[in-house]
């Protein structure tokens, strides 16, 4: 089981306002958190934390009990972390196998299939997929990448209630099934309500609201 | 996935980029290549015009009191008569002639002599001592002598005066018709103090070009009236001299050289530099070179003003486009590819494409650059030709020799001591081809180009942290 760990963890932007005031939390393999809180919380903060995409102003991001900039913010990136954002953030030239094979170690067309993409689909440009199947194209990268740790922006922010559903539920059969981290940063009660921990993020620290 | 896969990947599906970057390189491409096929053509023929056209320096006695060998006597009616008892010797032009670099000598000595001919009237009177007078020149033979070599005199009959000498002779066709005298016939040749010596005629030359230095002359300066003959007759009427030549001009391959050699032969110790002057010229060199050197300026001039608007107008598309970019870039920066990955995607990408416009601008290269160049070589030589001498109605450049100072004392002067006339060279076109040495350049400087301004462009991306970039797609 690995462990992705925040130890007081401070940050703030060079104007000086304050956005995290010493955060603390454990998160583990095998379960998917949900982050709540009101626009300008810091959620999307903490998650470029969690996903080595900046540095805390203060304190420390452990893996596995290691800060992860020990081997460099990059590598931690390539093995441990995997982002998935609102806007898919695919490549726009490639096709959705091309996509999942900038990070596969593993065959790419069998995740995507496995995601509901038909072969065809999985060949054809991204741009060309609806919201819902980039989405899938996205998660699918992650899931190839291997990295325990999945952490998701808003991943259903732009789809429709069944497509968030049915995303939300791919999240969750990831953690659950593949033993995967995921680390869902959202507005949406509906998908927290699916989350094993919900987080909540108020006047820069985090709070639990509930436990598996 | 690696850069060079993610780079083709782009360039094979991003057609409109791809074809827009491929002709701006085209463009760039062919003109660096011109300018470099250009540049390399001038200076191909400015080397061939160095070793057509050669340089020359003579070697002459000092006549002046720097010359420790140097004798002026003065006779009771207070005629004087110069001399020196070291004259250039076979010795030293053989010492000369081991120097590298020097290709061929043209040794002479000459002095005024008594012919008993009825010799072809001047245009200037003389004394009746001098009517039968002619300028008899002793040379290294007549072949290479420079009035047969730059063919102001030309053999048409009979065989020159060879390079050993002896007493073979070579007079003008019109002295010989107006004496009767044919090849075979004797002539004996008197000088002031009696001596005497008999050459024989074994070839007859005619005036090609009767060139203004020698038209309005007194008769003895004429050319028609001028006998060639080897030095071992002049030694015979100049028993009291020291034997050798009064003036050897060496040829060299280099005229750019010239000045190096000569600076370098009077390190040769062997030659006692006190008695000779030594007088460089490559004017001749000079005048065609000058458009060539200046064109070769202009070319490099025009080339670097290529590559640098080159990088700029390449740095500045580029920029544009890694500023589109992005989005791209976060997204790989996200899932944990390196930097320098993303900047050698990048850097391939333009370098792919780089590689086949390059590889075009061979053909659109060859089939401007002759015209460019030549164009551009004849607007140099006109406006070179603008601003030199103007020429008289035969082409001919005359230009004052730069030896003329009249405070020096000037030997059996024949008339050339004042003008040479030179023949204006003219520059050939320029044999402009494009070779292998000139694409190996296009792509050294162009991948050079390349660089440069994947780097700049990238820079202002790259040193941004991932998040910052994320927040700019956001």
């Amino acid at each position: 089981m690995a462990v992705l760990e925040t130890k007081e963890v401070f940050y703030s932007y060079a104007k000086g306002n304050k956005v995290l005031s010493g955060v603390n939390a454990v998160f583990e393999t095998g379960l998917m958190y949900a982050i709540l809180g009101p626009s300008g919380s810091g959620k999307t903060t903490l998650l470029s934390l969690l996903g080595g995409l900046d540095s805390p102003t203060k304190g420390e991001i452990l893996f596995d009990g290691e800060n992860i900039a020990g081997h460099g913010l990059q590598y931690y990136r390539r093995n441990h972390v995997s982002l998935i954002f609102q806007s898919y953030n695919l490549i726009d030239y490639m096709t959705p196998v091309e996509n999942v094979k900038l990070t596969a170690r593993q065959d790419a067309l069998p995740i995507l299939e496995r995601l509901g993409l038909t072969t065809e689909e999985a060949k054809r440009n991204v741009l060309k997929l609806s919201g819902g199947q980039q989405q899938r194209v996205a998660i699918a990268r992650t899931l190839a990448s291997g990295a325990p740790f999945i952490l998701a922006d808003e991943p259903t922010g732009n789809l429709d209630e069944d497509t968030a559903a049915e995303i939300t539920g791919i999240l969750k059969e990831s953690s659950h099934e593949l033993d995967k981290c995921v680390i869902v940063v959202t507005h949406s009660n509906e998908l927290a309500k699916q989350a094993d921990v919900v987080l909540k993020l108020k006047r820069g620290s985090l709070q639990t609201v509930k436990t598996q | 996935m690696g850069f060079i896969k993610r780079a083709f990947l782009y360039v094979t599906k991003k057609r409109g980029k791809s074809a827009l970057l491929f002709i701006i390189l085209l463009v760039m491409a062919t003109f660096v290549l011109t300018g470099l096929s250009i540049e390399k053509a001038t200076r191909v023929t400015q080397d061939n015009l160095r070793y057509a056209l050669g340089g020359e320096f003579e070697m002459a006695p000092d006549y002046s009191e720097n010359n420790p060998y140097y004798r002026m006597e003065t006779d009771e009616e207070g005629n004087f008569t110069i001399d020196t008892k070291m004259p250039v010797t076979q010795e030293i032009i053989d010492q000369v002639m081991g120097t590298a670099g020097i290709k061929s000598y043209d040794g002479m000595s000459q002095c005024l002599v008594a012919t008993n001919l009825d010799v072809i009237p001047g245009t200037v009177p003389v004394k009746d001592k001098y009517r039968d007078r002619v300028y008899g020149r002793f040379v290294t033979g007549t072949e290479n002598s420079k009035l047969f070599r730059d063919e102001t005199l030309k053999l048409v009959e009979g065989s020159h005066v060879p390079a050993d000498g002896g007493h073979g002779a070579v007079i003008s066709k019109a002295l010989a018709e107006k004496n009767g005298l044919k090849i075979g016939d004797s002539i004996t040749l008197t000088v002031d103090g009696g001596e005497k010596t008999e050459i024989k005629i074994i070839g007859l030359f005619e005036v090609v070009k009767q060139e203004q230095a020698y038209t309005n002359v007194n008769s003895f300066d004429k050319l028609e009236n001028q006998i060639f003959s080897g030095i071992e007759a002049y030694q015979e009427l100049m028993s009291d001299s020291a034997a050798g030549y009064q003036s050897v001009v060496f040829g060299v391959n280099d005229p750019a050289q010239l000045d190096g050699i000569v600076a370098g032969l009077k390190q040769n110790d062997a030659i006692d530099w006190r008695a000779f002057k030594v007088e460089t010229n490559n004017k001749t060199y000079q005048a065609a070179a000058a458009p060539l050197e200046k064109f070769q300026t202009l070319i490099t001039t025009v080339l670097i003003l290529i590559v640098a608007v080159s990088a700029v107008v390449l740095s500045l598309i580029l920029t544009m486009w890694a500023k589109n970019r992005i989005h791209e870039t976060g997204v790989l920066l996200s899932i944990g590819i390196k930097k320098t990955a993303i900047i050698g995607q990048y850097l391939a990408e333009v370098l792919l494409i780089a590689v086949f416009a390059f590889g075009l601008s061979f053909f659109s290269s060859n089939l401007i650059a002759g015209q460019i160049g030549n164009s551009l070589l004849q607007a140099q030589v006109q406006s070179e030709e603008e601003q030199t001498v103007p020429q008289d109605d035969n082409g001919l450049q005359i230009k004052m020799k730069d030896d003329a100072n009249q405070n020096d004392i000037v030997v059996n002067d024949n008339g050339d001591g004042g003008e040479s006339i030179q023949k204006n060279a003219s520059v050939e076109p320029l044999d402009v081809s494009i070779g292998l040495d000139n694409m190996a350049e296009l792509y050294l400087i162009g991948f050079a180009i390349i660089i440069l301004s994947v780097g700049i462009s990238s820079a202002s991306v790259m040193r941004l942290k991932p998040r910052e970039i994320l927040s700019k797609m956001s």
